[in-house]
Parts: structure tokens; sequence; C-alpha cells
């Protein structure tokens, strides 16, 4: 039941949301893009340091649909590659972030007590500095790599995790099957990782689809303010804040990977969706 | 009475999340590589000059006195000198943080006045295609980085169409109000100078409506959502058996109680929209605190780093201990809890 995706029944209620399936089909066509990358983009050398003074600057054409920056590399090509860098940052984030976040909320929720209140008021202060903010004065401070990229975005992200697990383990700590495995002494961990949390993987399942986007989102909006991976890395975000600097001239630098960002934010929101009524939980 | 106490338990709990927060930011400073002296002289600097900033900056000192002294300085409103500008850390902030609270303040009416209503007219008429298109926006406003927003505003209204300015705050021509609050379009209301308010207004239209998408998203769709969820409650029906118009049901019973857990969210939007006009306000050069923040950040300005992640966070706790307020008066089961 807990893996409902895989059942007939998920797969069913999920199908029945055109909105969700169109997403699916749409996040397995960036991913496949993504991960195919060097088989399907046009130029895929352009996605490194490559100058072509010949064909700077060009407007989509049927060489370059997403036409050329200013040193002759195809848009198209680097959006594609932009793409590979901002899914392995949303999935190695939330994983550092997803089982941490979890884990103390589960540890709080149980617990309660003074336990509890101290991680939860430490959540609160995490809470507190808008997420944005916070990634980069933790970036600003650090050297500017990707792995301190990485680290940045997830201690942001672990306290919503730990909220959304804490209030859902405190409805569930004093159920019957909780009591039945402690009178039977079970362990704490066994207690926390095998009786409560899969009661919880539904909604942290669709938490974690959503928040790959928003992650994505974050850390374009971080290599947008110069914060992100060096180049001549593709990064979605850097291109945009590239281009923005020569609109409304060359409107097709800043506007292509801008919707490229917009789209695969989309997909992972709507598979959220889905995954949320799937699960039960939608109206 | 009740609401009094409740007021004063919200603003210890703030106080002390804002001492947390002070402590954190406090400690990643410190977490920076190298010496901070030596960045903010720069390579050309004698070795006492370097040492004589170190002694300035306390940093000879061990972390928990430089802390206390942070604290005490803090207290008197003191956030140090920017090793950037030269200048108190909290003038600097002082000077920039108006325009960012009436870019914020825009956004924030604009999310309000047109997330809800789209929120309403949704959740009146499920599954309509009012309530897909409705459901369509506001995903888009979500999914959107503001920044890419900023942009699309910008290349369409200001420069396609011409609507709009395409950058600032105010025309270069146009006299300023004196400065009563700091937020211009304020200022220049009191002051009566309609032409100077208008500019301003004109100015502020596009970076504020970029601001806005996103919580604009969040606010239809929660609206919606649980206003649908009080739609479902038997006293909705029983006013519907006592025949009372669809209009009455959703102003007087279905409005309400929707907005006390909408307006929790939109408290914690507003962190966002915070974290966002640093990337609007660069778009748009709208001379707000994001010009100074990323600069600061960039150059591993120690004391402006801890000023302007402080003097945001504050903002934020009161924001949303007003929202807290709010959502109390409008539902006493908060108020009463604790007794």
């Amino acid at each position: 039941m807990i893996l409902g995706i895989f059942s007939s029944r998920g797969w069913y209620r999920y199908r029945s949301e055109p909105l969700a399936v169109f997403g699916l089909g749409l996040l397995t066509a960036i991913v496949l893009m993504a991960v195919l990358a060097p088989i399907v983009t046009p130029y895929p050398e352009h996605a490194g340091r490559f100058v072509d003074f010949r064909n700077t600057s060009q407007p989509p054409n049927w060489r370059h649909w997403f036409g050329t920056d200013l040193v002759g590399r195809d848009v198209l090509t680097r959006v594609v590659y932009g793409y590979r860098i901002s899914l392995v940052i949303g999935f190695v984030v939330l994983g550092l972030a997803a089982p941490l976040g979890i884990t103390l909320g589960l540890v709080a929720g149980y617990m309660g007590g003074r336990t509890g209140t101290v991680i939860m008021r430490i959540t609160d202060v995490f809470l507190a500095i808008p997420a944005l903010v916070l990634a980069m004065a933790v970036l600003g401070v650090l050297e500017r790599t990707l792995i301190n990229g990485l680290l940045a975005l997830a201690v942001l992200w672990w306290p919503w995790y730990t909220r959304m697990v804490y209030n859902q383990t405190r409805t569930l700590r004093h159920e019957e099957f909780v009591v039945a495995a402690q009178v039977v002494g079970a362990s704490h961990a066994h207690i926390l990782f095998r009786e409560i949390l899969p009661n919880l993987l539904p909604s942290v399942l669709t938490k974690f689809t959503l928040d790959l986007g928003f992650v994505i989102l974050v850390a374009s909006a971080l290599s947008f303010l110069g914060l992100g991976v060096e180049p001549p890395t593709p990064d979605l975000g850097s291109m945009v804040a590239e281009g923005a600097t020569y609109q409304p001239d060359m409107w097709w630098l800043p506007v292509f990977p801008g919707l490229a960002i917009l789209l695969v934010v989309l997909a992972f929101n709507l598979v959220g969706d889905g995954l949320r009524s799937m699960f039960g939980d939608g109206r | 009475m009740h609401l009094w106490r409740y007021f004063l338990g919200r603003l210890l709990g703030s106080l002390i999340v804002l001492f947390g927060v002070s402590i954190l930011i406090f400690g990643v400073a410190r977490l920076i590589p190298g010496d901070p002296a030596r960045i903010a002289l720069g390579p050309m600097a004698s070795a006492e000059q370097v040492e004589l900033m170190r002694e300035r900056l306390r940093l000879n000192e061990p972390v928990v006195v430089q802390y206390g002294e942070f604290v005490r300085d803090l207290l008197r409103g003191d956030l140090g000198i920017s090793l950037y500008t030269k200048r108190p850390v909290t003038s600097d902030i002082l000077s920039t943080l108006p325009a960012t609270f009436e870019l914020v303040l825009a956004a924030a009416l604009i999310m309000t006045l047109i997330g809800v209503p789209l929120g309403i007219v949704a959740a009146r008429h499920r599954h309509s295609g009012v309530d897909r298109a409705a459901n369509l926006a506001a995903l888009l406003g979500v999914v959107t980085p503001s920044f890419v927003w900023a942009i699309f505003l910008m290349l369409v209204f200001a420069f396609a169409l011409d609507i709009f300015p395409i950058a600032g705050r105010v025309s270069r021509s146009a006299e300023l109000p004196p400065t009563v609050t700091g937020l211009l379009l304020f200022d220049s209301a009191i002051a009566g100078m309609w032409s100077t308010f208008f500019d301003a207004v004109r100015h502020i239209v596009l970076p504020a409506t970029a601001l806005a998408m996103g919580g604009l998203g969040t606010a239809a769709r929660l609206t919606r959502a649980n206003m649908s969820e009080v739609y479902d409650r038997q006293y909705v029906q029983l006013a519907r058996a006592f025949s009372y118009t669809e209009r009455e049901i959703a102003y007087k019973y279905a409005l309400r109680p929707a907005m006390v857990p909408t307006l929790t969210i939109l408290g914690l939007d507003f962190a966002i929209m915070l974290g966002n006009a640093f990337l609007v306000e660069m778009v748009f050069a709208w001379p707000g605190m994001a010009r100074y923040g990323v600069e600061v950040i960039i150059r591993k300005d120690l004391n402006g780093i801890v000023g302007t992640v402080l003097v945001i966070s504050a903002f934020f706790l009161i924001i949303n201990m007003i929202i807290d307020i709010i959502v109390a008066y409008m539902n006493p089961r908060i108020r009463f809890q604790d007794q």
C-alpha cells in the first residue's frame, strides 16, 4: 500500500489526473535528455570551453533552435547540459537533507519532552531565516565550489522535513501499533524506522518530489546571483543572469534557460501533486 | 486580555528565535576561510595594518567573547563597521531597507488582492473551466523563479510594449519628497506630490508583480483548497438548506475559517519574498538591500553578512508575529488552547 505507485490501483488513480500524466511525461523527457545529453544535443562540444566567433549572438534559427550566445555556443545544447547539473543538485541536496530532517523529526516527535523541544527550537531558528538568504550567507562565507553549494542548500532544507515528520509522529506515537511494539520490547530504532516511518512515506515521497523542483529553483536563483557553479559549466541560472545583461536585443539568451527552469520545476510539481492525490490526500 | 497574553507569549518566542538566529549566523560568519582582516584590506596591506584591523574587529579574542561583545553592541543598534563600504552596517542597511520594504509590501498587496479572490472564484466553481484556469495560473506562478518572471515582464511590458519603465524606483527628473518613512509612495502621497507618486507607482508595478507571482499562486491554491474543505462541512449544507445564496455562504461561512490556515502559510511566503526580493531588485536595479547584500557576501564582509541576515530575519519574525496575532484574533481556539 505504501509503495502504491507500483500497484495497479495507485497507478489507476494517478492516471486519472491528466495534468499529473502530462507532468510525468515532461519529467521523463527532461531526465532522458539530460542523461543522454552527449547523444541528443546537436553540438555537445559547446557545453564546455568552446568559441566560434563566426557564429556569435545568432537569433534562433534552423541550425540553432535557441540561438547562440556571445561566443557562438549553441544555447539549446547548453540548456540540456544545464539540466544535468540541475538534476544532480536536486537529488544530492535532498539525499542529504531529507534523511537528516526525517530522523530528527522522528526523534523529536517520538521522544517529546526536552529533547523534542530543543530539536524543534533549533528547527525554528533555521526556518526563521529566509532560505535564499541563508544559503547566500553560507555560500558567501565558504569557497564557491559545487560541494559547498550542495551543502548550503542541504543546510536550509532539512528543517522542513523535521517539522513535517515531527507533526505526524506526534499524532502516531500513541497509536496502538506503536504501544504494541513497545510492549513486546522493540528498540527505539525499530519503532521509529520500522513502525512509524513506513506510515509517513506517502507524505515524505510527495514532499520529496515537489521539493526536487524547488531545490532546482533555489539553486538556479543562487547561480543567478553569481553564487553557483563556476563557468564554463553550463548552468541555467547563470545563463539567465548573463543573458539578462543583453536584453532586449538578445532576448533568447535569458528566455530559453528561464523557460527551461520553469519546465523542470513544473514537471516535478505536477508529478508531486499527482502522487498526493494518488495517496488519497487530494480533493 | 487573553489576546494580550498570547501576544506576549509570541513576542517572547520570537525573541528567543532571533537570539538563536544571531548565534547561527555569527557562527556561520566565523567559518570564513582565511583572515577576514586580510581580505578586507587587500594583499597590499602591511602586517601591522592587518594586526590593527584584527584588533578592531576583536578577532584575537575567543569566539565566545566576540559573540558577547557583538550582542552588547547589537542591543545598542550597532552592527559594526562594514569592511566593504567602511561605513557602519546599521546605517548602510537603514538607507536601503525602506526601498526593499516598500517593494515587498507592494508585492504582498498584489499577492493578497489577486491571489485570494482567484482562490475564492475557483472554490465557488469547483471543477469548472474557471477553476482549471486558476489552478494552472497558480501553478505557473509557483514554478517560475521570480527572476525569470522579472525578465519576462521586463521584456514584454517595458521593452516591447513600453508601458512601464525599465528600471529604478523613480524617474531621474522626479522631484523627491522629504523623507518621513522612507517609503517613497507613502512620503510622496502625504507631501501631496502626486506626479512623483504616480511616477513611483509606475516604477514599482513590474518588480512588485514579479515578486508577487510565486505567492499569488500559493495564495490562490490555498484559499481554494481550504474553502473547498469548508464547503464539505455540514453547516454549509445547513445554510444551503435554509436557502442562503451561494454568495452569502461563500463570504459569511466559508471564507473566514478558510483564511486561518491560508494566512499562516502566507506568513511563510513572506520569507520567500524577502529572499526573492534580492533577485528581483537585481533585475530591475531597485535601490534596496539586494545589491548591498550580494556585495557584502561576495566580498566576505563578515559584519555586513551578519547584519543583513539578522535584519531580514527580524523583519520576517515581526511579520509572522503580526500574522499569528491576526489569526488568533480570527480563531479563538488558538488563543485559548493553553488554558
